[in-house]
């Protein structure tokens, strides 16, 4: 039977972002797997070698705990991490995430160019990515980070400026905290807004190159007018993927932490200690806990890079079209 | 004769696949269903505990402590569940099939024929599976002995003190998962899966994501079992009645062993578990009954 050609070039209903992502998988599975293990794949292991410094670090604050040597931990770094730790955890936590930012790239170039008919070796798409684009989509993932993070610091100067600046005056700390907690919820309310104006800025770099602060304007014009929409089936989306990914992971914590917790319990149930039971499950989980996150986070990834890019790359054309950039070709359903 | 398919849905048209909408309405009908049973059950549970600081006795003992607790909160455990599984479980498939495939529900779910041999079989069946479940279940505890012991403190929930109480907890435990669980997890996303997985594997995912859904790891594999059989009633005889009645009879029996152990105390060993002779002869007969369906159903022409 021969195949239908898939109309990739319309305005999508609901039900349409995840069906012809569905259809569109199956051109890009393949580019999907080889960026997975080629670049993924070993920063996930970087990132968990961190992640498994970054926990074993606290295995220590407990054990001092355990044996109650409350003295030692009046020196701060008895009881935070050392910073070399912090340091390579943030450092892996980056590897990671550009890992994905760069091969999510890939792909949704590879989704959009495909939809307009265009087939793309994997090759020519790496390059390209990595000469033209990478840096620009770390440069509006910075600048998002920094007016989203400049939103959140107005509420806080509030909540912690207000009690130092009028530590001599108990109505004005009550006024500056109170104003604090008001705009701490709307600051949230705003980052919020803001996190899905400027969903696509990555997207805007990626397939029609715009530059880091143009992609912003471009993120926040397509989807004005979108808002709800856009916010609703990116809801969804993430949702169903998470739901997905977790009935995966969830079994792989389980299987790790089961006899932990119920050590636990039974100390509880034997002794009535629960400090003593807290102490030694805290010090279990932060001991065990690096080896499930990396293999969850291994396999969330996997199912993430199949489907997110796709996903990015149908809404942005749908949000195109709907803007009037990209004609829209008629679908003939029967 | 099944009534066609009424193709006005946006997963009934051409070229789309119902399957992925299978998928987003499981994924949507879950998540909403346990957030909802979380938010209600533990929301007004803590607000009765901050306004009536009840004591829920124990003595220090933890497990009598949270056996209270649900002995406590056992109606409102009861109400909640029932809204939620009806509410979201049940009315918001219905609704979601209803807008996105369109057509009879009665038709598309398989609400419209019973085979009257196959339900007395789906019955059978689902009485003696419950001795091989509970070995197996076994088997999982076995190796974390003290979870064993905490399951044991939601005891209360099925126990019944009165006629009316029991007819109430079989009503709640007994019809309405078998209701709207079945309704969800076999009228329609199993129904929609075999439509592009051919058996066994149709009814093998299906039961083994109903399984899952239950969210208790040491019970999975005896919930896969338990999961694959009502599917596979489902997928034999093609009538949503039977493997809801199969559901029914499993859970209720369950909530009257509970109630009445003596009863059943031949069949059981010294640590009140079906006795090894007693899973084995009723595993062989629960093989026979399954072996029954299968040519049963084979000789009549379905599928």
């Amino acid at each position: 039977m021969e195949q239908k050609e898939v109309n990739y070039l319309t305005s999508y209903k609901f039900g349409d972002f995840f069906d012809k992502a569905a259809k569109m998988a199956k051109h890009t599975f393949k580019s999907s797997m080889l960026l997975y293990l080629a670049i993924l794949l070993p920063a996930i292991v970087v990132y968990s070698a961190s992640l498994l410094l970054y926990f074993n670090s606290f295995v220590e604050l407990f054990s001092r705990l355990s044996s109650r040597d409350y003295n030692s931990l009046s020196n701060v770094w008895n009881i935070l991490p050392s910073p070399l730790t912090i340091i390579l955890f943030i450092i892996g936590s980056l590897i990671y995430t550009l890992a994905f930012y760069f091969a999510s790239a890939c792909i949704t170039l590879k989704a959009y160019r495909k939809a307009h008919g265009e087939e793309s070796e994997l090759k020519e798409l790496v390059g390209e990515v990595y000469r033209e684009k990478f840096l620009p989509i770390l440069g509006q993932l910075l600048l998002k980070g920094a007016i989203m993070m400049g939103v959140i610091l107005i509420p806080l100067l509030f909540l912690i400026g207000g009690p130092i600046l009028f530590r001599n005056s108990s109505p004005l700390i009550l006024i500056t905290v109170f104003i604090g907690l008001f705009l701490l919820i709307a600051a949230y309310v705003v980052v919020i807004w803001l996190a899905f104006a400027f969903y696509f800025s990555a997207e805007a770099i990626v397939i029609d190159n715009s530059t880091v602060t143009g992609s912003l304007k471009r993120s926040f014009y397509l989807v004005k007018g979108n808002w709800w929409r856009v916010f609703g089936i990116l809801l969804v989306f993430n949702l169903i993927i998470s739901m997905i990914a977790s009935t995966v992971s969830g079994p792989i914590f389980s299987v790790f932490m089961l006899s932990d917790f119920g050590r636990y319990f039974e100390s509880i149930i034997s002794s009535g200690n629960i400090d003593r039971a807290i102490l030694e499950l805290y010090t279990a989980i932060f001991t065990k806990m690096g080896i499930p996150t990396a293999i969850s986070v291994a396999l969330q990834s996997a199912v993430y890079i199949i489907v997110y890019p796709l996903i990015q790359a149908l809404f942005y054309i749908d949000l195109k079209i709907r803007k009037g950039e990209l004609e829209s070709k008629v679908e003939n359903r029967g | 004769m099944r009534e066609e398919l009424n193709k006005r849905g946006y997963w009934e048209q051409e070229d789309h696949n119902p399957l992925i909408g299978g998928i987003i309405v499981l994924c949507l009908v879950t998540f909403i269903y346990f957030m909802s049973q979380i938010i209600l059950v533990n929301g007004l549970m803590v607000a009765d505990m901050i306004i009536n600081t009840p004591d829920f006795g124990g003595d220090g003992d933890l497990l009598s402590h949270m056996a209270g607790i649900y002995r406590r909160y056992k109606y409102l455990i009861f109400v909640v569940l029932t809204l939620c599984q009806w509410g979201i479980m049940f009315g918001l498939t219905a609704l979601f099939y209803k807008k996105w495939h369109g057509g009879s529900i009665r038709g598309y779910f398989y609400l419209d024929r019973i085979d009257w041999l196959g339900l007395l079989l789906a019955v059978l069946g689902a009485i003696l599976i419950i001795p091989g479940v509970n070995f197996i279940a076994r088997l999982s505890y076995s190796l974390f002995p003290i979870f064993e012991k905490l399951s044991q403190v939601s005891l209360p929930l099925f126990q019944a003190g009165s006629p009316l109480e029991l007819a109430l907890t079989i009503g709640v435990i007994g019809v309405t998962p078998a209701v709207c669980e079945e309704f969800l997890f076999r009228g329609y996303f199993q129904r929609t899966l075999q439509r592009k997985l051919a058996a066994p594997w149709s009814f093998i995912l299906t039961g083994v994501i109903f399984a899952i859904m239950h969210q208790q790891i040491l019970s999975l594999p005896a919930l896969m079992v338990a999961g694959i059989f009502l599917s596979f009633i489902y997928y034999r005889f093609q009538s949503l009645y039977l493997s809801m009645a199969a559901h029914f009879v499993y859970n209720s029996t369950l909530v009257l062993f509970t109630n009445f152990p003596a009863s059943i105390k031949i069949l059981l060993d010294r640590e009140e578990n079906f006795s090894l002779p007693v899973t084995i002869i009723s595993s062989l007969f629960f093989l026979l009954v399954v072996t029954a369906m299968a040519l049963y159903g084979k000789r009549r022409g379905l599928r």
